[in-house]
Formats: structure tokens, sequence, C-alpha cells
């Protein structure tokens, strides 16, 4: 049966992973994994106000909890550049992202790495899938063909409609 | 870029091919090219398919009568190495990857009259009681092979031979999504986003080789889709979306089913890969060598 010698072994430096944060779609939590704090160039989110009761017999302290997630971000444009160590390396990139209403509008990103590796962004659940990356639309883009999930047949898709119709009547 | 190119689009076994010549060829040449093509999928499905109730392959899940030792069916020589990759991919994924889970992808609902309603899923045989003896398949109990995961990588490969018989040698070959490709030139794949099926998220510039996707937002039903584990017997959650270029389009094909199965790494023992995956937190593991055009 099978009498095929095995394959060359793979070379060690085949897969490594580094670490890089994109843009997100829809309200986010973006991730300050690879990054300090955003804003160079609008202002800062507002940090909660510490108050301290005055001498009174009862002090009333209340501590600012650092915001590392939802936060309300300014509108406008920041820049900045992450960097993050990958098993070949230290390694950089440079985010701009273009906020508006807290939703990310545009964004682009320059590597720096000459072997960019993996890339980890947070996403958001809707409808059982969590929404990615910005995608730009296929016709914007030039490309001669698409590779995703094979087209599903014809009768699958007829199939699929009439649960969806039969779902939609009980 | 430009390039002549003589395309060429069809429906067969239930989805869209394109293939695209880029090297002139006669008319009497192009009608003979249409017709091999033609037969030959015509084969590799009626041999091959679960769909069909009258494949080959199918005959293997009728009961096998008392006294009867086993069943056997006569392939085509195509599937030997088919066959071998699957046997291979079973011992390393550990049966994770296993033909014999058509029975519980019917269970699923997920059969030849697609009636997407999931009734009673079982775990499927192993893969141990089907042998390969020349073109002899023989199976000791009653079983439904489905080769979803490698089959149309497969018949891509194959169809591509028939294009090299004829001394076509730059050309690319597109089963919806499965892709070959031979030129000088390098093809623009765009990289479909697993999620909004009108947007890419990048684009991988193919040069010479095969590129196949696998992804689970299409054939979905009721909660369920087509990428099962057979020792759960539930779909797959925790990865949504998987590319790989691999020397042959079998061997795409195959593994980037097995990558919803199986991390990369016991895959690397069956063959040398660059792969892209998306897994459900959103987090994208991509080799080193696997380049992308990331258009955000």
């Amino acid at each position: 049966m099978n009498d095929m010698s095995p394959p060359v072994q793979p070379q060690q430096s085949s897969m490594r992973y580094g670490i890089l944060v994109i843009a997100i779609l829809g309200v986010l939590a973006l991730s300050v994994v690879a990054y300090e704090q955003l804003g160079s160039t609008a202002d800062a989110p507002a940090e909660t106000a510490t108050t301290e009761s005055s001498a009174t017999s009862s002090p009333v302290v209340t501590t600012t909890t650092q915001e590392t997630t939802v936060a309300s971000f300014a509108d406008g444009e920041y820049t900045q550049v992450g960097r993050y160590t990958s098993p070949a390396g230290p390694e950089e990139i440079v985010l701009s992202i273009i906020l508006q209403d807290g939703i990310i509008t545009d964004s682009s990103l320059e590597t720096r790495a000459t072997n960019p590796a993996s890339i980890n962004f947070q996403g958001q659940f809707k409808g059982g899938y969590k929404q990615l990356i910005v995608g730009k639309s296929i016709d914007e883009v030039e490309l001669d063909v698409v590779a995703g999930s094979s087209l599903t047949p014809k009768g699958f898709q007829e199939a699929l409609e009439k649960i969806k119709q039969e779902a939609a009547t009980t | 870029m430009m390039r002549q190119e003589i395309k060429w689009s069809f429906e067969a076994i239930g989805t869209s091919w394109e293939i695209s010549l880029y090297q002139p060829v006669t008319t009497q040449q192009y009608e003979q090219l249409q017709t091999s093509i033609h037969q030959k999928i015509a084969e590799f499905d009626l041999t091959y398919s679960r769909f069909r109730l009258d494949s080959i392959i199918l005959q293997l899940s009728q009961p096998i009568l008392s006294g009867i030792q086993s069943h056997s069916v006569e392939i085509t020589p195509e599937g030997i190495a088919l066959f071998d990759i699957y046997k291979e991919l079973y011992t390393a994924t550990k049966g994770l990857c296993n033909p014999c889970v058509g029975a519980t992808l019917n269970g699923l609902g997920y059969d030849s009259q697609y009636s997407l309603t999931p009734g009673k899923m079982s775990a499927p045989p192993s893969f141990d009681v089907v042998t390969l003896d020349g073109v002899t398949l023989s199976t000791t109990q009653p079983v439904c092979l489905d080769f979803g995961a490698g089959g149309k990588g497969c018949l891509i490969d194959i169809l591509a031979n028939i294009l090299e018989s004829q001394d076509i040698t730059s050309y690319t070959i597109n089963g919806s999504g499965d892709i070959i490709h031979h030129s000088d030139a390098p093809l623009r794949v765009g990289l479909e986003h697993p999620v909004q099926n009108d947007t890419i998220i990048g684009i991988t510039s193919l040069t010479q080789g095969s590129l196949c996707a696998s992804a689970t937002n299409r054939r979905q039903w009721r909660g369920y889709h087509h990428i099962i584990n057979p020792h759960t017997l539930t779909p797959v959650r925790d990865i949504l979306a998987t590319w790989v270029i691999a020397p042959t389009t079998l061997l795409a094909d195959m593994i980037a089913t097995c990558l919803f199965l199986v991390p990369p790494e016991p895959l690397k023992e069956i063959a040398e890969f660059e792969h892209m995956i998306i897994d459900a937190k959103g987090k994208i593991d991509i080799s080193k060598t696997f380049s992308v055009e990331w258009v955000v």
C-alpha cells in the first residue's frame, strides 16, 4: 500500500509566531499587549478622578482603577509603534488607526520585520461568531481569484432556504 | 499584469470551476481537453462521491452478508494516492482525520438529500477496517466513506496532469477556492474573510503550486457545520478558517481540513507546507514563509 519514503524533514524555522494587534470591527477592546497607551495625537482618555474626603471622622477614599479595556477614545488618527519579541527576535510594527465614535473606520499597518510572523487580534462575538479585522470589499482590490470556503452546492443552498422558511413560520 | 488567458468556467460536482490557460491552444485541442476533463470529473464523482447513491464507494456501506469476511470494490488508480494520504493523516492526527465519518455526517443531516436535519449521530469505525490492495478497496464492516477532506484536491491534481500531458504547462485550475497554478506570473489570491464573505483580509501571491482554503462559514445548518470532530461528534468550534500552500493540491486540501482538528506540528511529519489559520478568538497563526499583503 503505502511504500512512499518519509518526506524531507521541514526546516526548524518554518513556524514562528509574533504578536501584532490590528483593527477590530465594532466596539473595541484594544489589546494592550504590544502597545503602550494610545493617543499620541489626540486627547488621552480621561482618568477617573480620585476623590478623597478631607479630614472627617470616617474618611472615604476612592481609588482610581486604570481602565485597560473599553475606554472612550476621542475621534482621530492614532499611530503607535508596537514592539514584541518573537522567537526569531525582537520585532516592530507600526499601526495607524482612525477612530470615529469609538469605532475603527480605517487602519494601516507597516510591518518593519523582514519576516512577518503571526498576528493576534481580538474580535467580538456576533451571532455565534466573532467579528474579525476590517476587510476590504473584493471589488475594491485587484486580484485574480479568491480562496475561502468552497461555494455551497446548489442543492445545499436550496435545503438551507427551506430550513430558514420553516424556522420563520414555527 | 497583462497575461494572455483562455478562461473556461463551468459547474461540476456541485461547485464552480475555472480553468485558465496562459498559452495558445488550437480549437481542436481545446475541445479535446474539455471533453477529457469532463469525463475525468464524471468518473471521479461516480467512484468517490458520498452524495450519489450509485457511487462505487457507497457500495461499501451495504451490510455484509453473514459468512462473508469483507466487501470489495474497484476504484480508479488515482485513488491510491488519495487513500494513502488518508492513512498517513489518520495516524498523524490520531484518528481525528477519518474518512469513515460519512455515516456520522449523514446523521447530522449532511447527506445525499441535504436533509440538513440532525438525527442520530454515531462515532465512525476505525479506518483500519478499510484496506487497499492495488485498486481493490475492501472493508470488514459496512462503512460510509467521505473523501471531502482531500477529494477535490486530488481531482484538481488529476486535471492538472491532463493539461500537462497535452504539453500545457502554464495554467490555473480553480475549484471554488482550491487552486493549482503554474505560470511565470504569480497569481494574486484574495484570502476571504471567514465571516464577511464579500470581503478579503489579505492577498497572497501564489507563484508555482497549490493553495487550498477551508472554512466553516458556508456549509452551516441548525448550529452544525460540515467539519466534525469524530471523537466528540461535534462540529469544530475553535478554528474558523485555514489556508495551506503545499506541493500538491491533494496535500494542500487534506492539510487545510486537518488543521481544523490538530495543530500544524504533527502534520509536518507528512509534508512541507505553509499555512495560515484563523481561530475563533481571532488569532492568526501564519507560517514564516506564507507572505500576505494585508488589506485593512
